[in-house]
């Protein structure tokens, strides 16, 4: 067989396998996101945080940390910062607390790292149940 | 739609600027031989890398300056004067490549399967960037929210665009290569728009991997070029922070263009040093890459024995890097600037701790382990070494100074990651474990590059 036919052959095959493998990861990727209903990110970090804390008046303002989470310092302060949430909520706390129909915005900081399946798998039910028990302002954030 | 195509229109206007410089610095008649040689879409590719470099280093100038908005008149200035040059001189040498259908069925076949996965790749790059158009962790925090506050602060004075809180926590001396493109982008339309980061790394692959096809064409053929093409694509990891924004799918393009041009024009000395000294503009590890590419760029001219005006002319094309890069960083307040909070934390305690070497080669060990690749995303690893064993099988003849040059950057490369890792400020291992496998992307392009290259058919 002619060389450059067979090396065609296998390198397209091997492709074309590899094309085929990374849909896994995007199907992995919508399933998270899903829920990733995001206002404005640029919003949220920058002119209007305090707009949205404005519209929390009265309500409760979770964050949410994960507790498998190795959070990065400047996140972690940031988000405090940005948000001043009145209430720190640790991870494993989510089912007892009463936040159904709250308004709220809800943090979670996620430690494994949806995009490279070398970290751990994230964990989506403690999402689920939070949003479904929840009507109001929701961000999402899937900051490591 | 709209972004889109504002921002493709905005990306081509450096073209003009990019073509003064090549025009300039070559000379007419050598810009008419290398139309002739590679094509119009290649001179018009380099001008285009050229031009953003250029572009990206003049916004941040008029933004020191507080006249950012000076920059399009620059830019269409240039295009203008570009354009008149061409009318008068080029138009009858910008001709269409002329399309023939004489190689076997196989070798179409296979761009064929290139190009759709091309759109299969796109489709699927943009379902991830319109679901997180702000990109994700770090680019989130450092890149993309440092651009959006240069914008946001694009009357203040240049050393306090961040936010007084993320300028303690965010990197403050990162590079701004990119911040430059976006902010251009937004300047000129008047309005923050975060798509336009996505088009600007959408554009920029999509012009290097241009240039990665046109060089490999003109050396081994139209297969070849094909088959780079289709390996890149099928570089998982490499689409996965492609879509997060991440700036190092961008350095590795730029990277390879420069290896490209390293193989198509590597007389041109101000380009070269042009297009490898951005580097340092886009990631903090560009510095260390240009410094050994700029070694080994010396060393090929001293081999070949060029002319000494060839080491000025690079250092001359560099000039606008490095003077940035220095200007930037000395002007970073020191507690906040990586390398020099970095280099307090005792250096020689780090170098001599067996500890430290030792979590470094575990990881390094790990990375090689063919089990690891199979069972993990890293297939495509396996992918990677199943192409270079193939081509080392099908070179018929190797050149002097290309396999030394590969296994080099190589060895370089682990070399540096290595040594980053040492001497990393972060606790080591979840350093390790967040930046690693990236670390690589910048170098896997270019080694298919060097793969693909003069094969003798």
């Amino acid at each position: 067989m002619n060389r450059n036919l067979a090396i065609s052959i296998l390198i397209a095959a091997v492709c074309t396998i590899e094309i085929l493998n990374s849909f896994k990861f995007y199907k992995e990727y919508y399933q998270f996101t899903f829920l990733y209903k995001v206002g404005d990110m640029a919003t949220f970090y920058h002119s209007a945080c305090e707009d949205i804390k404005n519209k929390l008046t009265g309500h409760d303002t979770l964050l949410y940390v994960s507790e498998n989470g190795v959070i990065e310092p400047y996140t972690y302060e940031f988000m405090k910062f940005a948000i001043a949430p009145n209430i720190l909520l640790p991870y494993t706390e989510y089912e007892t607390y009463p936040i159904q129909n709250k308004k709220l915005i809800a943090l979670y900081m996620i430690s494994g790292n949806i995009n490279n399946s070398n970290n751990q798998k994230v964990d989506l039910k403690p999402f689920k149940t939070l949003f479904k028990h929840t009507n109001g302002i929701h961000i999402l954030a899937n900051i490591k | 739609m709209i972004t889109f195509f504002t921002t493709l229109l905005l990306s081509v206007v450096p073209i003009g600027m990019g073509g003064l410089l090549l025009t300039y610095t070559i000379g007419k008649n050598t810009y008419i031989e290398i139309i002739k040689n590679y094509g119009v879409f290649f001179v018009m590719l380099i001008q285009w890398f050229a031009g953003s470099i250029i572009s990206s280093f003049l916004f941040f100038w008029l933004y020191v300056l507080q006249i950012s908005t000076v920059l399009m008149a620059i830019e269409g200035g240039a295009l203008a004067v570009y354009l008149y040059f061409v009318g008068k001189f080029y138009i009858r040498y910008f001709t269409l490549p002329k399309v023939t259908f004489k190689q076997p069925i196989y070798i179409y076949l296979t761009l064929a399967l290139t190009i759709a996965a091309v759109f299969v790749k796109i489709i699927l790059w943009y379902s991830q960037v319109a679901y997180t158009p702000y990109g994700y962790s770090d680019s989130l925090n450092f890149w993309n929210l440092r651009a959006l506050n240069i914008f946001y602060n694009n009357t203040g004075h240049w050393k306090y665009p961040f936010h007084t809180f993320t300028s303690h926590y965010g990197h403050i001396d990162y590079p701004l290569f990119f911040a430059g493109l976006y902010n251009r982008v937004w300047v000129y339309m008047g309005y923050y728009n975060p798509m336009v980061m996505a088009w600007v790394h959408f554009f920029t692959l999509f012009m290097g991997l241009a240039v990665l096809f046109l060089t490999i064409k003109k050396t081994s053929g139209i297969l070849y070029a094909s088959l780079s093409v289709l390996v890149i694509i099928s570089l998982q990891e490499y689409f996965r922070w492609l879509g997060n924004l991440y700036m190092d799918p961008m350095l590795a393009v730029f990277l390879w263009v420069g290896t490209a041009l390293f193989f198509a024009i590597p007389q041109y000395s101000a380009i070269m040093g042009l297009i490898w000294s951005s580097i340092v503009w886009i990631k903090s590890e560009g510095m260390v890459y240009y410094a050994v590419i700029s070694i080994g760029y010396f060393t090929y001219l001293f081999i070949n024995k060029y002319n000494t005006k060839h080491y000025f002319l690079y250092l001359l094309g560099s000039g606008l890097a490095i003077v940035t890069l220095l200007f930037f960083k000395l002007s970073v307040p020191k507690d906040l600037n990586d390398f020099v909070s970095n280099g307090e934390t005792g250096l020689l305690s780090k170098l001599f701790s067996v500890e430290r070497h030792a979590t470094v080669w575990d990881f390094i060990t790990n990375f090689f382990n063919i089990q690891s690749w199979y069972f993990d995303s890293y297939f495509n690893n396996l992918l990677f070494l199943l192409f270079i064993l193939i081509l080392f099988y099908q070179r018929k003849k190797i050149t002097a100074l290309e396999y030394p040059y590969a296994i080099a950057m190589v060895l370089i490369n682990i070399a540096c990651i290595y040594i980053m890792f040492v001497f990393t400020a972060l606790d080591i291992r979840s350093h390790m474990e967040v930046a690693f496998d990236r670390l690589f992307i910048h170098h896997l392009p270019s080694l298919v590059l060097l793969g693909m290259i003069n094969i003798k058919n």
